[in-house]
């Protein structure tokens, strides 16, 4: 097929776990003629789940890249992982994408991760698609998810299939246009002429309250676009039963990127011409064993041709040449290509200094500001220590890489713990992260709950001393302090006041005297923990012509603010987290009990979803009391 | 207390001081040299 942006479909596959999302992909490749046999996730021969953690959990954990061109479209359908531990996947996939399709299985109620990707992909201006999966199962009443889905939704939602039997014997689904259900089309004809900016067309219908069958198919894509319409679509991808209607449908009516506005940081919008200069976003970043660095671009505005050189934010004055450009059919192929058009969606080797979310110029321009793709702050941490000397060299260059692959594994060395943290969504997300640390990197950790980062701080005014003399031959050493300590306003750490008149200090020497304090409050008096907040003057002391020096000072102020500090009623501080929390309205009064009686929580905020599904309670609670939160919650 | 599904976020507020008792105990884990368990 030709290159042009009429023929692309960009659909990222989104909805709870166990929907159906990789079958239902791993079906729609079959119909296509992409792969020989049909996958499957039971079998572990899934084209999306192709990764050793995938196929012994038996369900995706990172997004699958499915391309190819059939049916006159050039395809890119994008499996997300249904858990949010690794919804950094997911938001990417819906930036990239045009449409988001909603998998929903029939045998459950749309529950909040179904709902948060539909609301996201509408808030990104997105083109939203349900498929209703395992519609074949007992006790399936098709009309009962369907209006659970007009709520969840809100509203928008039509049925383009109808299940000729709701239940065991579903094996077909006509449409919405060979069956006669006069409530459904009437309502898809007012969702669709709400979109419509024809004025003749809709002077037109509102004369005559119908459309021509042609005039319908040609809005219904543009009604899907403005978010004015969501069809429903009803299949089950492990039978197949229905996966021909959504391949039907997707091929006729999914909008393509011309429907679409994408606009930079300013809200200027980018034209969709592969003509422009080449403006392109990383939406996805692999480390491949073989390939090294694996970026998945949508190219915005402009073509990308093999052998282009390229810059980003982070690249080198000159760019970079990427190794290759491919096309993905899911984890198991990848297909060299010449060039993407704008709309296309493309992935690229050894693009070394890209990183997710970056926009992608050809070498010599300058990147513009693109709106950065959400996502969310990690919330669990987990201590790493390498097993053995050979670990802890590798340790650091691998963990890199799992960074640079998912925007929501974090690490860091803390400072104030001297522990090597992870940070990530939920347990586990770190317990994937770990696995993939040894099995791709070879890198053996034990793991542990971090250490609390405490802080140190005093309640009143004190005064101490320290006198440091050393008489053990030679030169001695002599040096004492006289200090006080007293409470700072809240964020202005430990502050010095030197305060010495009449000589009773050299000059020189003092330095030396604040070096030991800042030293010791660094270390901790308490707890081992970092003192904040603290004002400390020194205002006498005595040294001697002959012993005195840096070193007898240091020693000296060190142990008189610790004498001080000691004496200031001093208490430990420890970090409250700020935390948002939504969960079935059903459960919201024990979690709210919990929270305020088991967890010391301060609620300070609760709201209620527009269909008083969820609610959403914000608190303030100690981390100490949080840690194992995310997995006592589920 | 178990939600099945939901979502749950957070973020460092700020620090405050801790409860006497549990300071207690943080000094006492700290003074035998062990970990300090939450």
């Amino acid at each position: 097929m030709t290159s042009t942006h009429k023929g692309l479909r960009n659909l990222a596959f989104v909805g709870h776990p166990a929907a159906g999302k990789t079958t239902l992909v791993d079906a729609l490749a079959h119909l296509c003629g992409f792969v020989a046999r049909k996958g499957s996730v039971a079998e572990r021969t899934s084209i999306c789940d192709a990764q050793p953690e995938e196929q012994d959990k038996g369900h995706t954990l990172q997004a699958a890249w499915v391309q190819g061109d059939a049916r006159g479209c050039r395809w890119t359908w994008i499996d997300t992982p249904g858990y949010d531990d690794f919804v950094a996947d997911t938001n990417g996939a819906i930036a990239a994408a045009d449409v988001v399709v909603g998998v929903h299985s029939a045998l459950g109620r749309p529950n909040h991760d179904f709902r948060r990707e539909l609301e996201r992909a509408r808030s990104l201006g997105k083109g939203r698609v349900i498929v209703v999966t395992h519609c074949d199962a007992d006790n399936v009443d098709f009309d009962r998810v369907v209006d659970e889905l007009d709520r969840a939704v809100g509203d928008l939602c039509v049925p383009f299939d109808h299940p000729d039997v709701t239940g065991p014997g579903f094996h077909s689904a006509p449409t919405i246009f060979e069956v006669d259900h006069h409530d459904w089309r009437r309502n898809l004809l007012d969702r669709v002429m709400d979109a419509c900016e024809d004025e003749a067309l809709l002077a037109r219908y509102l004369e005559t309250g119908t459309l021509s069958d042609a005039d319908l198919h040609a809005q219904i894509p543009r009604a899907i676009a403005r978010g004015s319409l969501v069809p429903i679509l009803a299949c089950n991808p492990l039978s197949g039963v229905g996966v021909e209607g959504v391949l039907a449908f997707l091929a006729e009516f999914c909008p393509t990127p011309d429907l679409f506005t994408q606009r930079d940081a300013s809200g200027a919008p980018i034209a969709l011409d592969a003509a422009a200069p080449l403006l392109a976003r990383v939406v996805c970043v692999r480390s491949d064993a073989h390939l090294g660095k694996l970026c998945t671009l949508r190219v915005l505005a402009g073509t990308l041709a093999a052998g282009d050189a390229l810059a980003g934010p982070r690249s080198p004055e000159k760019g970079e040449k990427p190794g290759g450009l491919f096309r993905l059919l899911g984890k198991r192929r990848r297909d060299a290509v010449e060039r993407a058009v704008a709309g296309e969606i493309v992935t690229l080797s050894r693009l070394e200094g890209a990183s997710f979310g970056d926009a992608i110029v050809r070498a010599g321009a300058v990147p513009p500001a693109l709106e950065p793709i959400a996502q969310p702050e990690p919330v669990v941490s987990l201590a790493l220590v390498p097993r053995s000397r050979n670990d802890e060299q590798k340790i650091g260059d691998a963990l890199r890489k799992l960074a640079q692959e998912d925007p929501t594994f974090t690490f860091e060395h803390d400072v104030d713990t001297h522990e090597l943290l992870v940070r990530g969504l939920t347990e586990q997300h770190l317990a994937v992260a770990e696995a993939r640390l040894a099995r791709r990197y070879g890198v053996e950790v034990s793991s542990h709950p971090p250490r609390i980062a405490y802080r140190e701080t005093v309640t009143r005014r004190a005064e101490g001393h320290h006198r440091h003399k050393k008489q053990t031959g030679g030169r001695g050493q002599f040096g004492e302090c006289f200090v006080s300590v007293r409470p700072n306003p809240k964020g202005t750490g430990v502050t010095f006041t030197d305060a010495v008149v009449g000589g009773a200090i050299p000059r020189n020497l003092i330095p030396a005297v604040e070096k030991g304090v800042r030293e010791a409050a660094a270390k901790g008096v308490l707890a081992h923990s970092q003192v904040v907040d603290v004002d400390l003057e020194l205002y006498d002391g005595k040294f001697h012509d002959v012993d005195s020096d840096e070193a007898s000072f240091k020693i000296a102020g060190a142990r008189a603010f610790v004498d001080a500090f000691q004496k200031a009623s001093p208490v430990l501080l420890e970090p409250v987290m700020e935390l948002e929390v939504t969960i079935p309205t059903d459960s919201a009064g024990a979690i709210f009990s919990d929270l305020t009686s088991h967890r010391r929580a301060q609620v300070f905020d609760q709201s209620t979803s527009v269909d008083g599904a969820f609610t959403t309670i914000r608190a303030h609670a100690p981390l100490s009391l949080l840690q194992s939160y995310q997995r006592d919650l589920k | 207390m178990t939600a099945g599904e939901g979502a749950f976020s957070m973020r460092l507020g700020d620090y405050a001081p801790i409860l006497a008792s549990e300071q207690q105990r943080v000094l006492s884990s700290v003074t035998r040299g062990e970990p300090i368990e939450v």
